[in-house]
């Protein structure tokens, strides 16, 4: 399940913050995206 | 729950729903000469889909830590697609919210399924100008 969860983790981040939709984000959101994926990629 | 261009409405219980967008009309008493208003009782929760993804994202990190049974895994796994798909659909939508339905002429249809988002965000024209298409792995597909 880890690595599964790693899989499609790495490919919400792509889409979530390389898409540059995340550009016309506020920036309290944009910070939120990125602190939640980092907690993310610690906690799996 | 249903979509309506990126928006996502919720009514606390489908039994005590009522039809939000038609007044409740009573006739009057005979003689009266009151008028008979109409009333908005309902209490609606609504998101648009990037803060929807962003709540999913944060559900899937308190099934993670908070929760201590083996089927946190099923839970993250489905807050984490759900979170995926409003992602998607930020992504590929543009500045035109109808354009991520089914049937764009069609304001009361589907939204375009979690495959076709991904399908779209792998290509540019669906893209924000400058944007990087998703490019996933063998093993990322998958797993997907």
């Amino acid at each position: 399940m880890p690595t599964l969860l790693r899989h499609v983790l790495r490919v919400v981040r792509a889409v979530a913050l390389d898409s540059n939709s995340i550009r016309y984000y506020p920036e309290a959101q944009r910070q939120t995206v990125n602190e939640l994926l980092s907690q993310l990629d610690a906690a799996v | 729950m249903r979509c309506l261009a990126g928006y996502l409405s919720f009514c606390p219980s489908v039994s005590l729903r009522r039809r939000a967008l038609r007044p409740q009309l009573k006739r009057d008493p005979l003689g009266s000469t009151a008028h008979a208003l109409p009333t908005v009782t309902e209490t609606w929760l609504r998101l648009d889909q990037r803060e929807n993804a962003i709540d999913d994202l944060v559900m899937c990190h308190r099934f993670l830590t908070e929760v201590r049974s083996q089927s946190r895994w099923k839970w993250a796994i489905i807050a984490l697609h759900q979170a995926l798909y409003g992602f998607c659909i930020c992504a590929v939508q543009g500045t035109d919210a109808l354009s991520v339905l089914k049937d764009p002429a069609n304001p009361s249809s589907r939204l375009i399924s979690i495959h076709e988002a991904l399908k779209r965000a792998k290509d540019k024209k669906y893209l924000w100008p400058g944007a990087t298409p998703l490019s996933t792995t063998p093993a990322e597909d998958n797993a997907l």
